[in-house]
């Protein structure tokens, strides 16, 4: 984590507002994507390490995880306030964006060109949310863990989720106790290092 | 609709809300079987729509959400199961926020910020892996890999990517 991400942070709660809104709107199939960009790469709002971090808990909390993952950084900047104003800008515009998409939905007939085209862009999501991944794959601290037993829990989710279809519970807990219980074992020999070396 | 009918509906979805693990989509299937089998609000169809609503517009997934509450009640159905589905989890979710906090030099807290991010990069890839599944033709799976790979390597701007994907689409070619 080096010093330079902790000065740049949004300035009000209209900002935090508008910088949310903004990612959500460009959030086509994978608002993660986005967000990623926005934040780590452009605002430098968060190092890699710290938003795979929130992300993370997100994930594993219940409830539409961008959302958790907006009001988690709204509360680090301006507390509950920021939770709720940083939430509301993930929802409010794309809301009514949808609701007015639902007045006027006819069921699209497949091989138009609107059909087209939204086959197009999901084809480019998929390819987003597989570059995420493999963006965020740096944010592992295979300095504490190495790279072994992460690419291992990595392989095997793909392989119980992905191909197996197991759910995503199963997965949280089953490979998520494993790799837990791994990083503990690491941080645990590194304090026992450290002690000994005093 | 009867009012005992909106306190069964708006229960079932906060409880659903607290079930979301790993996103609203997970319980897509527990949702259908309430608004769908259960009190037979809206029918098998529209529930599609709705999903590929949710899926064509910017925004959370989860806003598919609202699209059913609009279904069966127009436009405060579609602000009440919204506030149902987000209100209870979110408000969950940010005590557990501000207590991992408060927690940070804790073991436990730190083992867990760092064994479970594999799992979620895991989790990522395997939704690329089982979206990617539904095509098959040589050059919609090119486009793919294309585009993880610029969003991995370069800072290309997104909106362009999905412009070109939109394009490509338009003319056929994936």
């Amino acid at each position: 984590m080096s010093l330079k991400y902790f000065d740049s942070k949004p300035q009000n709660l209209i900002a935090l507002f508008y910088v949310f809104s903004l990612i959500t709107l460009q959030g086509f199939g994978g608002v993660i994507t986005v967000m990623q960009r926005t934040l780590v790469d452009q605002r430098k709002w968060f190092s890699q390490t710290e938003f795979l971090e929130m992300f993370t808990l997100s994930q594993v909390l219940p409830g539409p995880n961008v959302c958790n993952l907006a009001l988690m950084i709204g509360d680090r900047f301006f507390g509950a306030k920021g939770a709720v104003v940083a939430m509301m800008g993930m929802l409010v515009l794309p809301l009514g964006v949808i609701l007015v998409l639902a007045s006027s939905y006819d069921q699209v007939a497949v091989g138009s060109p609107l059909a087209g085209m939204i086959k197009g862009m999901s084809v480019v999501a998929v390819g987003m949310t597989l570059g995420t991944g493999l963006r965020l794959l740096s944010g592992i601290q295979t300095d504490v863990v190495g790279r072994l037993v992460p690419m291992f829990v990595i392989a095997v989710v793909l392989y119980a989720v992905g191909y197996l279809r197991l759910s995503v519970a199963w997965a949280v807990f089953g490979c998520g106790a494993v790799s837990y219980l791994w990083a503990r074992h690491c941080l645990q020999s590194r304090l026992a290092k450290r002690k000994a070396h005093q | 609709m009867s009012l005992i009918l909106w306190v069964t509906l708006l229960g079932k979805f906060s409880f659903l809300s607290f079930l979301a693990v790993g996103g609203v989509m997970a319980v897509a299937p527990d949702m259908h079987r309430v608004v769908v089998d259960g009190l037979s609000l809206v029918s098998s169809e529209d529930f599609l729509a709705a999903v590929t609503l949710g899926k064509l517009s910017p925004g959370p997934n989860a806003l598919f959400v609202a699209v059913l509450g609009y279904q069966i009640a127009g436009f405060s159905g579609a602000l009440l199961i919204m506030v149902a589905m987000i209100v209870p989890s979110a408000i969950f979710a940010f005590y557990v926020t501000r207590w991992r906090q408060r927690n940070t030099h804790r073991l436990s807290v730190q083992s867990f910020a760092i064994g479970a991010s594999p799992v979620v990069v895991g989790l990522l890839f395997s939704t690329a892996f089982i979206l990617v599944k539904d095509f098959s033709e040589f050059s919609t799976l090119t486009c793919v890999v294309m585009v993880a790979l610029i969003v991995w390597r370069t800072r290309l701007h997104l909106l362009l990517l999905m412009t070109l994907g939109a394009l490509l689409g338009l003319s056929g070619l994936v």
